[in-house]
């Protein structure tokens, strides 16, 4: 159970107890024995300068590296090894890229399908599911457009999309809006957030802007490592 | 299969540069076997031509032309029941003397002895294109690829093995082989191999005959063998037996260079594609899809090669033949296009797979951070 700023008492959708991940044969201390609660339907603002541990934070919440100690819990399930990586990625997890990461030979709808094709879905209630989300995002005309000639605002709203396919709990944003001027940052965190209500995923967020971590249901700051 | 299709096809000119690779290997085995084959049924083809039906050789020779059927057995060949005639014949392989002429494909010339007595010379009476056959054995009748080659027409002299020829013929035949080639007198063949003999006796019978004269013939002749000319290539599978390793061998360079190149390309996609790949990771793709893909690319590129591939090799062969009608000949058959299309195909699965597994390995938030 984890307490959230407000008082109320809410499950745990991520645990991690003594987290810690070293690099360069323990040269490097990214992250140092963490312990963190995050709670259901939450949005939890990561901030904390350059070289704190906030990416490798998120890396190791989304199961993308194992910690070197410490142990992770994401909807019920440890993540301590590849296959359960593996299968925490795709059921579990959705990320959005400081870079959207679109594949620039498929179309804005094949893109958002990415993550439903391991899952056996066919191909036309893909299509159906990629549709819908791409409507969310306010970008439905451009289903069959190819993702090189949309605007950087566009592609990220299609990465949003593509992290909502598979509907999972978590969301996992990397200065999302990093690469955007601030009136289009604004846009592409209101499609977030409006789709983050929708579905109840929980929003875990990265960010160096102060401005974007407003209505933070949790904020957590990081400083060398340590949440302070 | 979306996204790999359009992998390919997005990047067209790498992709049509792998092809080219697979389709020029697929090419060069398929022409090689069917010019190949082409040679074996030549063979059976010539003595087929010869309209003789059995074909008497010595036993156990590992090539035709080692064979000897001497004066004596010729002459107790004629005498068994059911033999008609009997025509002899030798081959020699002769360097080709310095002429004015263009060089001809092959840097030798095969001669054939005959007697104008003979039965088999109507064989050559039927192809005769020019004056007329040889009766003396100063005289000779060469091909007609050889007399355009080496300007050695109708009454041109030529100097073979020190001694002086009047060309008195010319002929074409349907056999690549025999285009090669000229006719002269047996005997000055037998005197220039130093044989007191034959290389073979080609044996006359009436068609319902033929299997009781085959049987007489190796009951009387222990020394000899007599096959029906169409069964000939099989009686000396050996000897093509080095045709055979020839064909593996450039079979094997051809898949060692298809292999290459389509394995270039694969790692340069890849490669191109670590970040992409990362994200396919991250989003939930399991290895065993990534790998399934990149396999999957490397099979398509393969297939498509391979059947260009194949249209090409039988292009390839038909165009060789078109600019060499008389000296070349070929046979095509499935079993050539399977055996292509098959090293297509495992050019593709083999060059894949290295940077299929390269690439499901990658750990996907080091991938995510490549550059």
């Amino acid at each position: 159970m984890s307490k959230r700023t407000d008082g109320d008492v809410l499950d745990a959708l991520v645990e991690l107890r003594g987290v810690t991940k070293v690099f360069e044969g323990g040269r490097v201390h990214a992250l140092a024995g963490i312990d963190l609660d995050i709670p259901r339907r939450a949005f939890v603002a990561v901030t904390g300068p350059s070289g704190s541990g906030k990416t490798t934070l998120l890396n190791v919440i989304g199961a993308m590296d194992l910690p070197t100690a410490g142990s992770i819990r994401v909807d019920g399930v440890a993540v301590d090894d590849r296959a359960s990586m593996e299968r925490v990625r795709a059921d579990k997890i959705g990320f959005v890229f400081q870079m959207h990461n679109l594949i620039p030979v498929l179309t804005a709808g094949q893109n958002v399908e990415v993550p439903l094709v391991p899952r056996g879905i066919k191909r036309t209630a893909r299509r159906e599911r990629a549709t819908e989300l791409l409507d969310l995002v306010g970008l439905a005309d451009r289903a069959d457009s190819s993702v090189r000639g949309l605007s950087g605002g566009e592609r990220q709203r299609i990465a949003i999309a593509r992290a909502m396919a598979n509907e999972p709990p978590l969301i996992l944003a990397d200065e999302p809006t990093g690469n955007l001027d601030s009136k289009t940052g604004a846009e592409v965190m209101a499609v977030l957030h409006e789709l983050r209500e929708r579905t109840g995923a929980t929003l875990i967020l990265v960010t160096h802007d102060e401005s974007i971590c407003k209505g933070a249901d949790l904020r957590v700051r990081m400083c060398d490592g340590r949440l302070e | 299969m979306t996204y790999v299709w359009r992998n390919l096809f997005q990047r067209k000119v790498r992709t049509a540069l792998s092809m080219l690779g697979v389709s020029v290997a697929v090419a060069g085995i398929v022409a090689l076997i069917s010019v190949a084959r082409g040679m074996r049924t030549s063979l059976d083809d010539y003595m087929t031509n010869t309209g003789a039906s059995l074909v008497v050789h010595r036993k156990n020779v590992a090539d035709l032309v080692f064979s000897t059927v001497s004066k004596k057995e010729i002459e107790e060949l004629r005498r068994v029941p059911g033999v008609q005639d009997v025509s002899r014949a030798n081959f020699s392989l002769e360097q080709l003397p310095k002429t004015g002429g263009r060089k001809p494909l092959l840097p030798v010339v095969l001669c054939f002895g005959r007697f104008p007595e003979d039965r088999i010379m109507n064989m050559y009476r039927a192809g005769l294109a020019d004056g007329k056959l040889f009766q003396t054995k100063d005289e000779i009748i060469v091909s007609r690829y050889l007399a355009e080659t080496l300007d050695w027409g109708v009454g041109t002299t030529v100097k073979l093995f020190g001694q002086t020829f009047t060309v008195v013929g010319t002929y074409t035949s349907r056999i690549a082989w025999e285009n090669q080639g000229l006719v002269l007198h047996g005997d000055v063949v037998s005197k220039q191999l130093g044989r007191d003999g034959y290389t073979v006796a080609f044996v006359y019978t009436a068609d319902k005959d033929r299997d009781a004269v085959q049987k007489r013939i190796r009951t009387a002749f222990p020394r000899l063998d007599a096959v029906p000319p169409g069964l000939i290539t099989a009686q000396f599978e050996d000897q093509f037996a080095v045709l055979d390793e020839m064909i593996q061998l450039v079979t094997i360079i051809a898949l060692i260079i298809g292999v290459l190149g389509v394995l270039n390309t694969m790692m340069m996609s890849v490669s191109e594609r670590t970040r992409e790949i990362g994200m396919l990771r991250a989003v939930g793709w399991p290895r065993r899809l990534v790998v399934r893909a990149i396999l999957f690319e490397g099979v398509l590129l393969a297939t498509i090669g391979g059947l260009i591939g194949l249209g090409l090799g039988y292009a390839g062969t038909e165009l060789l033949l078109y600019f060499h009608p008389t000296s070349l000949v070929a046979t095509y058959e499935t079993a050539t296009f399977v055996s292509g299309f098959t090293v297509g195909l495992c050019v593709g699965v083999l060059a894949a797979i290295y940077p299929a597994f390269r690439a499901a390995n990658l750990k996907p938030v080091e991938a995510l951070r490549y550059e």
